[in-house]
Protein backbone atom coordinates (compact mmCIF):
# COMPACT_ATOMS: atom_id res chain seq x y z
CA UNK A 1 0.00 0.00 0.00
CA UNK A 2 2.73 2.54 1.15
CA UNK A 3 4.69 1.63 -1.82
CA UNK A 4 2.47 2.66 -3.76
CA UNK A 5 2.28 6.18 -2.31
CA UNK A 6 5.30 7.63 -4.60
CA UNK A 7 6.23 11.27 -5.70
CA UNK A 8 6.29 10.00 -9.38
CA UNK A 9 4.26 13.06 -11.28
CA UNK A 10 1.70 12.00 -13.54
CA UNK A 11 4.14 12.73 -16.21
CA UNK A 12 5.74 9.67 -16.41
CA UNK A 13 2.36 8.08 -15.81
CA UNK A 14 0.91 9.81 -18.62
CA UNK A 15 3.80 8.96 -20.92
CA UNK A 16 3.23 5.39 -20.44
CA UNK A 17 -0.33 5.24 -20.98
CA UNK A 18 0.59 7.24 -24.20
CA UNK A 19 3.19 4.85 -25.64
CA UNK A 20 0.14 2.36 -24.77
CA UNK A 21 -1.64 3.65 -27.21
CA UNK A 22 0.47 4.95 -29.81
CA UNK A 23 3.93 2.67 -29.41
CA UNK A 24 5.84 5.20 -31.55
CA UNK A 25 4.96 8.01 -29.07
CA UNK A 26 8.02 9.96 -28.08
CA UNK A 27 7.77 13.86 -26.73
CA UNK A 28 8.90 15.43 -29.62
CA UNK A 29 10.71 18.72 -27.65
CA UNK A 30 12.38 17.60 -23.98
CA UNK A 31 12.60 20.71 -21.88
CA UNK A 32 15.73 23.10 -22.41
CA UNK A 33 16.71 23.17 -19.11
CA UNK A 34 15.75 20.52 -16.50
CA UNK A 35 16.70 20.50 -13.01
CA UNK A 36 18.12 18.24 -11.00
CA UNK A 37 16.12 16.75 -8.21
CA UNK A 38 17.48 18.85 -5.47
CA UNK A 39 17.93 21.78 -8.00
CA UNK A 40 14.06 21.27 -8.10
CA UNK A 41 12.79 21.13 -4.70
CA UNK A 42 14.18 24.31 -4.02
CA UNK A 43 12.92 26.25 -7.19
CA UNK A 44 9.53 24.58 -6.23
CA UNK A 45 10.02 26.17 -2.52
CA UNK A 46 11.02 29.33 -4.28
CA UNK A 47 8.11 29.29 -5.87
CA UNK A 48 5.81 28.52 -2.72
CA UNK A 49 7.76 31.49 -1.29
CA UNK A 50 7.03 34.47 -3.96
CA UNK A 51 3.63 33.47 -3.20
CA UNK A 52 3.65 33.63 0.64
CA UNK A 53 5.79 36.54 0.55
CA UNK A 54 2.78 38.19 -1.40
CA UNK A 55 -0.07 37.03 0.85
CA UNK A 56 1.73 37.84 4.32
CA UNK A 57 2.59 41.15 2.96
CA UNK A 58 -1.27 42.11 1.64
CA UNK A 59 -2.52 40.46 5.20
CA UNK A 60 -0.31 41.77 7.37
CA UNK A 61 -0.88 45.85 5.36
CA UNK A 62 -4.58 44.89 5.87
CA UNK A 63 -3.92 43.79 9.30
CA UNK A 64 -1.96 47.11 10.25
CA UNK A 65 -4.66 49.57 8.51
CA UNK A 66 -7.53 48.16 10.55
CA UNK B 1 -1.04 18.44 -13.69
CA UNK B 2 0.00 19.92 -16.60
CA UNK B 3 0.78 18.03 -20.23
CA UNK B 4 4.65 17.96 -19.92
CA UNK B 5 7.02 19.59 -22.96
CA UNK B 6 6.83 17.70 -26.27
CA UNK B 7 3.92 15.77 -25.51
CA UNK B 8 0.77 17.19 -28.06
CA UNK B 9 1.46 17.19 -31.92
CA UNK B 10 2.26 21.08 -33.24
CA UNK B 11 -1.30 21.04 -34.55
CA UNK B 12 -2.48 21.18 -30.79
CA UNK B 13 0.10 23.10 -29.59
CA UNK B 14 -1.20 25.81 -31.64
CA UNK B 15 -4.97 25.23 -31.75
CA UNK B 16 -4.54 25.69 -27.93
CA UNK B 17 -2.07 28.69 -28.38
CA UNK B 18 -4.81 30.17 -30.72
CA UNK B 19 -7.71 29.42 -28.10
CA UNK B 20 -5.48 31.01 -25.65
CA UNK B 21 -4.29 34.11 -26.76
CA UNK B 22 -7.56 35.78 -27.17
CA UNK B 23 -8.51 35.21 -23.63
CA UNK B 24 -4.50 36.20 -22.33
CA UNK B 25 -4.83 39.38 -24.52
CA UNK B 26 -8.06 40.43 -23.06
CA UNK B 27 -7.08 39.79 -19.70
CA UNK B 28 -4.23 41.49 -19.42
CA UNK B 29 -6.19 44.48 -21.03
CA UNK B 30 -8.22 44.03 -17.92
CA UNK B 31 -5.70 43.56 -15.35
CA UNK B 32 -3.87 47.25 -16.61
CA UNK B 33 -7.70 48.73 -16.13
CA UNK B 34 -7.59 47.53 -12.55
CA UNK B 35 -3.96 48.16 -11.92
CA UNK B 36 -5.24 52.02 -11.74
CA UNK B 37 -7.54 51.27 -7.98
CA UNK B 38 -5.51 50.57 -5.30
CA UNK B 39 -8.22 47.62 -3.85
CA UNK B 40 -8.18 45.86 -6.58
CA UNK B 41 -4.28 46.14 -6.99
CA UNK B 42 -4.07 44.54 -3.53
CA UNK B 43 -6.95 41.67 -4.64
CA UNK B 44 -4.90 41.23 -7.59
CA UNK B 45 -1.81 40.58 -5.71
CA UNK B 46 -3.81 37.75 -3.50
CA UNK B 47 -5.07 35.83 -6.60
CA UNK B 48 -1.72 35.46 -7.81
CA UNK B 49 0.35 34.78 -4.32
CA UNK B 50 -2.47 32.03 -3.81
CA UNK B 51 -1.72 30.27 -7.31
CA UNK B 52 1.83 30.39 -6.74
CA UNK B 53 1.48 29.01 -3.40
CA UNK B 54 -0.98 26.13 -4.27
CA UNK B 55 0.48 25.32 -7.74
CA UNK B 56 3.63 24.02 -6.10
CA UNK B 57 1.96 21.68 -3.75
CA UNK B 58 2.69 18.66 -4.54
CA UNK B 59 1.00 16.11 -2.86
CA UNK B 60 1.45 12.06 -3.67
CA UNK B 61 -1.26 9.66 -4.20
CA UNK B 62 -2.03 5.90 -3.86
CA UNK B 63 -2.26 5.49 -7.65
CA UNK B 64 1.72 6.39 -7.58
CA UNK B 65 1.50 9.56 -8.76
CA UNK B 66 1.69 12.91 -7.18
CA UNK B 67 -0.07 15.94 -8.76
CA UNK B 68 -0.93 19.41 -7.04
CA UNK B 69 -3.67 22.09 -6.94
CA UNK B 70 -4.05 24.86 -9.22
CA UNK B 71 -4.71 27.40 -6.72
CA UNK B 72 -7.31 29.58 -9.32
CA UNK B 73 -10.24 29.33 -7.19
CA UNK B 74 -9.57 32.74 -5.87
CA UNK B 75 -8.64 34.66 -9.04
CA UNK B 76 -11.69 33.21 -10.47
CA UNK B 77 -13.53 34.54 -7.74
CA UNK B 78 -12.91 38.06 -7.50
CA UNK B 79 -11.93 38.51 -11.53
CA UNK B 80 -13.54 36.04 -13.72
CA UNK B 81 -11.91 33.46 -16.25
CA UNK B 82 -9.96 36.34 -18.68
CA UNK B 83 -7.50 37.59 -15.61
CA UNK B 84 -7.37 34.11 -14.34
CA UNK B 85 -5.81 33.03 -17.42
CA UNK B 86 -3.06 35.97 -17.44
CA UNK B 87 -2.03 34.36 -14.05
CA UNK B 88 -2.38 31.08 -14.93
CA UNK B 89 -0.13 31.80 -17.75
CA UNK B 90 2.89 33.47 -15.00
CA UNK B 91 3.15 30.51 -12.90
CA UNK B 92 2.86 28.31 -15.88
CA UNK B 93 5.96 30.05 -17.76
CA UNK B 94 7.77 29.53 -14.48
CA UNK B 95 7.33 25.91 -14.28
CA UNK B 96 7.55 25.53 -17.64
CA UNK B 97 11.00 27.01 -17.69
CA UNK B 98 12.57 26.61 -14.12
CA UNK B 99 11.25 22.90 -13.40
CA UNK B 100 10.14 21.23 -16.36
CA UNK B 101 7.08 20.93 -15.28
CA UNK B 102 4.26 21.68 -18.46
CA UNK B 103 6.04 23.29 -21.37
CA UNK B 104 6.51 26.05 -23.35
CA UNK B 105 5.09 23.93 -26.54
CA UNK B 106 1.78 23.05 -24.57
CA UNK B 107 1.61 26.03 -22.75
CA UNK B 108 -1.62 27.23 -24.66
CA UNK B 109 -3.06 23.97 -24.08
CA UNK B 110 -2.14 24.35 -20.08
CA UNK B 111 -3.22 27.87 -20.35
CA UNK B 112 -6.56 26.80 -21.72
CA UNK B 113 -7.28 23.97 -18.98
CA UNK B 114 -5.56 25.96 -16.16
CA UNK B 115 -6.52 29.47 -16.57
CA UNK B 116 -10.07 29.43 -19.06
CA UNK B 117 -11.77 26.22 -19.11
CA UNK B 118 -11.60 25.54 -15.73
CA UNK B 119 -12.24 28.56 -14.01
CA UNK B 120 -15.10 29.16 -16.64
CA UNK B 121 -17.20 26.56 -15.09
CA UNK B 122 -15.73 28.08 -11.71
CA UNK B 123 -17.21 31.03 -12.26
CA UNK B 124 -20.33 30.11 -13.29
CA UNK B 125 -20.52 27.89 -10.05
CA UNK B 126 -19.61 31.04 -8.17
CA UNK B 127 -22.47 32.92 -9.99
CA UNK B 128 -25.24 30.33 -9.38
CA UNK B 129 -24.20 30.21 -5.60
CA UNK B 130 -23.42 33.30 -4.94
CA UNK B 131 -25.26 34.02 -1.71
CA UNK B 132 -23.44 32.00 0.74
CA UNK B 133 -20.35 33.53 -0.36
CA UNK B 134 -17.72 30.44 1.87
CA UNK B 135 -19.76 27.79 -0.19
CA UNK B 136 -19.82 29.79 -3.33
CA UNK B 137 -16.02 30.03 -3.13
CA UNK B 138 -15.50 26.82 -1.99
CA UNK B 139 -17.53 25.10 -4.75
CA UNK B 140 -15.95 27.25 -7.46
CA UNK B 141 -12.47 26.38 -6.11
CA UNK B 142 -13.32 22.66 -5.63
CA UNK B 143 -14.49 22.76 -9.64
CA UNK B 144 -11.68 24.91 -10.72
CA UNK B 145 -9.62 22.12 -10.06
CA UNK B 146 -11.69 19.49 -10.93
CA UNK B 147 -12.35 20.87 -14.73
CA UNK B 148 -9.17 21.70 -15.15
CA UNK B 149 -7.78 18.12 -15.01
CA UNK B 150 -10.91 17.01 -16.95
CA UNK B 151 -10.08 19.07 -19.85
CA UNK B 152 -6.47 18.31 -19.98
CA UNK B 153 -7.85 14.80 -19.84
CA UNK B 154 -9.84 15.43 -22.96
CA UNK B 155 -7.22 17.36 -24.35
CA UNK B 156 -4.54 14.25 -24.02
CA UNK B 157 -7.68 12.23 -25.67
CA UNK B 158 -8.15 14.40 -28.62
CA UNK B 159 -4.52 14.10 -29.40
CA UNK B 160 -4.42 10.70 -28.60
CA UNK B 161 -7.30 8.70 -29.16
CA UNK B 162 -7.51 4.92 -28.45
CA UNK B 163 -8.95 4.63 -32.12
CA UNK B 164 -9.73 7.19 -34.82
CA UNK B 165 -13.02 7.93 -33.82
CA UNK B 166 -15.38 9.75 -31.55
CA UNK B 167 -15.64 6.16 -29.57
CA UNK B 168 -11.28 6.29 -29.12
CA UNK B 169 -11.34 9.55 -27.74
CA UNK B 170 -14.07 9.30 -24.88
CA UNK B 171 -12.01 5.76 -24.67
CA UNK B 172 -8.68 7.79 -23.53
CA UNK B 173 -10.12 10.24 -21.51
CA UNK B 174 -12.09 7.82 -19.01
CA UNK B 175 -8.38 6.01 -18.69
CA UNK B 176 -7.12 9.10 -17.72
CA UNK B 177 -9.83 10.39 -16.13
CA UNK B 178 -9.99 7.42 -13.85
CA UNK B 179 -6.24 7.89 -12.94
CA UNK B 180 -6.61 11.87 -12.11
CA UNK B 181 -9.64 11.43 -10.02
CA UNK B 182 -8.20 9.51 -7.19
CA UNK B 183 -5.52 12.48 -6.72
CA UNK B 184 -7.79 15.23 -7.91
CA UNK B 185 -10.65 15.08 -5.92
CA UNK B 186 -9.01 15.08 -2.76
CA UNK B 187 -6.95 17.77 -3.51
CA UNK B 188 -9.72 19.79 -4.68
CA UNK B 189 -11.19 19.45 -1.50
CA UNK B 190 -8.19 20.78 0.52
CA UNK B 191 -7.75 23.60 -1.73
CA UNK B 192 -10.71 24.35 -1.45
CA UNK B 193 -10.57 24.98 2.27
CA UNK B 194 -7.43 26.60 1.89
CA UNK B 195 -9.31 29.29 -0.44
CA UNK B 196 -12.16 30.02 1.77
CA UNK B 197 -10.27 30.29 4.85
CA UNK B 198 -7.47 33.15 2.63
CA UNK B 199 -10.31 34.92 0.53
CA UNK B 200 -12.58 34.94 4.43
CA UNK B 201 -9.37 36.92 5.78
CA UNK B 202 -8.30 39.16 3.05
CA UNK B 203 -11.96 40.31 2.60
CA UNK B 204 -12.84 40.78 5.82
CA UNK B 205 -10.17 42.79 6.72
CA UNK B 206 -10.32 45.11 3.52
CA UNK B 207 -13.80 45.62 4.32
CA UNK B 208 -12.78 46.78 8.01
CA UNK B 209 -9.76 49.42 5.99
CA UNK B 210 -11.87 50.78 3.88
CA UNK B 211 -15.51 50.15 5.51
CA UNK B 212 -17.22 49.27 2.29
CA UNK B 213 -18.80 46.05 0.87
CA UNK B 214 -16.00 45.22 -1.02
CA UNK B 215 -16.79 42.00 -3.46
CA UNK B 216 -20.73 42.56 -3.35
CA UNK B 217 -20.78 43.84 -6.99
Amino acid sequence: MFALLSWLGLDEIIEDILKEIDPDFQPWLSPLFEPSGELESFLFSIQVAIGALILGYVIGYLHGRS
Amino acid sequence: MHIAEGFLQPEWCLFWYAFSAPFLIYGAMKIRAKMRNRTEKILLAVATGFIFVLSAMKIPSVTGSCSHPTGTGIAVVLFGPAITAVLSAIVLLYQALLLAHGGITTLGANVASMGIIGPFFAWITYRALKKNRRVAVFSASAVASISTYVVTSIQLALAFPATQSFEGVIETAIRFLAIFAFTQIPIALIEAFLAVAVFEQVISKLEEVSKVDVRSS
